[in-house]
């Protein structure tokens, strides 16, 4: 009995959410006047216009440099933080506990606390599309490379040392381990992580904002150009936010595993 | 034994170059901005005399103030008081209703639902918030929220609840506006606190569980007696990390209350009374573009940050505040 009330309340609270989100998508797929006069349930003359057109204007620019700016955000601190995190957990170091109680402080500061002095710096130099990217996937990797490092430092000390040390004595150097031993044991961490810095970076508003002129911006900022108080284009919107919602949702349908893992295994919430 | 054929000098080096990749990243985009800031809130650097502060800048000439912190301290900012109380409002009701909410949630996901594919569902569900970008989960809660064609007061209405008793605008008048405002990051914080304790709860040894049972516990018992008192140890660790990352965080409050950006966003905040102390640091820089000032402010959520996390580290310990979701000996 009281599992049943756990249950039905679970439900309801899950359906409650998952309404509104196939009311996006089912509003994405009929005109504007439809959705108005009859509620997007209505379901009538179902078409892909809304997204022909969200697309034409701009909207595929806008996945092509949300993805720029994805990979960038995620190859960079994984590739930084493996490096630490596995020299932190593997050799003697003695400013080892200094190193992490700087990570757990990095990861206290918020990002209004850094983002005045970004954005005056970035007023002051040039830009140009180029050095802009550049600029905005170096502040999405410093903003992932503390809690990343405290994961993969997590992962390795509880992964044996034996595979490292019979790489070592069939003579790989220390890089030769890193990159062919320990590396692919790291592979399923690895993927949680990008998938989380991929939700995060995929996210991110304020950066994207702050330091991309709009015909830059990935698709979470460009979905707010069809954000309009007065007169809504109901078809546009919920095409573009559709566009902006699908890859992070199949991306985590298919591997909500590794998603769960890790948060659980990070710090960061 | 890797360690011993290691040449002294490589030795040396060796963790350097470890590090120095994290490190150049993190002078560039923290250590460094983290210390301008703090030369900004001593100034009076504004969009007005930005020009001639850059060039004071460079020539040394820059004139340092203590008036952003007597504005906040002294006084000259009244503002600020309403701010503060919306913040404690904030923070203290989203991490309560988290707290029960994400304990009830997880129980019943990892411990009460046996079948596998319900709780996959469920938890995959319920993680909806925060894998959409908050832009468009702001979306959602318009829709939801609209005192015309949305989904709430229809609901309300259906259980007879009369028109008169509801608030013309769920977004804008106070006491409905600031649950608003709890419920909306409640849900995604909610999440967080899930995970972790649905992890913690799989991490219990199965024994304990079972010696329960053949001492005649019921699920509900076992529920109660053992997975709560076992869960101490994360759900501090939660309501620690959710403290801080809520005094941080702003993002959804501007999303609902700020569509479209802009002045006419923030302006809404403050009619709504949401204006926490983090969206007002960012109103100060992003709206108003008074940057010393907005650095003054959100430098108090670094100093606030550095407290909490020193007294983390007294509570917890390094090794618990490394590894969250294990349940640690007591």
């Amino acid at each position: 009995m009281r599992r049943l009330i756990l249950t039905v309340v679970g439900w309801t609270v899950v359906i409650v959410w998952a309404i509104p989100l196939i009311g996006i998508v089912f509003a994405s797929l009929q005109s504007t006047a439809v959705v108005s006069s009859e509620g997007w349930w209505a379901l009538r003359d179902v078409s892909l216009d809304n997204y022909v057109e969200v697309l034409s204007r701009g909207f595929a620019n806008s996945m092509v440099n949300g993805f720029i700016i994805v990979a960038g955000a995620i190859a960079i601190p994984i590739a930084a933080s493996a490096l630490l995190a596995y020299g932190v957990a593997r050799f003697t170091f003695r400013l080892r506990s200094a190193l992490f109680t700087l990570l757990v402080l990095l990861q206290t500061i918020p990002q209004i606390s850094v983002v005045i002095p970004l954005l005056i710096a970035k007023r002051v130099v040039p830009s140009d599309p180029v050095l802009s990217f550049l600029w905005i996937i170096l502040v999405h990797s410093a903003y992932g490379t503390p809690w990343i490092t405290i994961y993969l430092y997590n992962f390795l000390r509880a992964m044996p040392r034996d595979y490292e040390e019979a790489a070592y004595i069939d003579g790989l150097g220390v890089w030769g381990t890193l990159t062919r031993v320990v590396l692919p044991i790291m592979r399923p961490a690895i993927f949680s992580i990008a998938m989380i810095q991929f939700i995060w970076v995929w996210h991110d508003l304020l950066y994207a904002v702050v330091f991309l002129p709009p015909e830059l911006w990935p698709p979470t900022a460009a979905v707010t150009k069809f954000v309009s108080r007065y007169n809504p284009n109901w078809g546009h919107l919920t095409a573009a936010s559709t566009l902006a919602i699908v890859v992070p949702i199949v991306l985590y349908a298919v591997a909500h595993r590794q998603y769960m893992k890790a948060v659980a295994g990070g710090l960061k919430a | 034994m890797i360690r011993k054929r290691l040449s002294k000098v490589y030795e040396r080096i060796a963790p350097w170059l470890f590090l120095s990749p994290m490190l150049g990243l993190t002078i560039f985009a923290w250590i460094l901005p983290v210390i301008l800031t703090v030369y900004l809130s001593f100034t009076d650097l504004s969009l007005k005399n930005f020009l001639a502060f850059i060039r004071d800048f460079f020539t040394d000439q820059v004139r340092f103030t203590l008036e952003n912190f007597q504005r906040m301290f002294a006084g000259g900012d009244p503002y600020l008081a309403t701010v503060l109380q919306v913040t404690a409002l904030y923070v203290g009701s989203v991490l309560v209703f988290n707290a029960f909410f994400s304990l009830i949630m997880s129980i019943s996901i990892a411990y009460f639902i046996r079948n596998e594919a319900i709780s996959t569902a469920l938890r995959i569900l319920w993680l909806l918030p925060r894998i959409m970008p908050p832009v468009v989960y702001a979306l959602l809660w318009h829709w939801f929220i609209d005192p015309d064609y949305g989904l709430l007061n229809k609901l309300l209405a259906s259980v007879g609840i009369p028109q008169s008793l509801l608030p013309s605008s769920w977004l804008l008048d106070p006491p409905y506006s600031q649950l608003l405002m709890i419920m909306i990051n409640g849900y995604v914080g909610a999440s967080f606190g899930m995970i972790i304790y649905t992890a913690a709860i799989k991490s219990i040894p199965s024994d304990i569980l079972n010696a329960a049972y053949v001492d005649g516990a019921s699920e509900f018992q076992v529920a109660r007696r053992i997975i709560i008192p076992m869960l101490k140890w994360p759900m501090l660790f939660v309501v620690s990390w959710q403290t801080l990352s809520l005094l941080a965080s702003y993002e959804y409050i501007l999303a609902v209350w700020g569509a479209g950006g802009g002045s006419e966003g923030v302006g809404i905040a403050r009619a709504a009374n949401v204006m926490v102390w983090s969206l007002y640091s960012y109103t100060k820089a992003f709206n108003d573009y008074q940057y010393g000032y907005a650095s003054a402010i959100s430098l108090m959520l670094v100093f606030i940050g550095v407290a909490l996390i020193y007294l983390y580290f007294k509570i917890f310990g390094f090794r618990r505040l490394m590894e969250p979701s294990k349940v640690l000996e007591r």
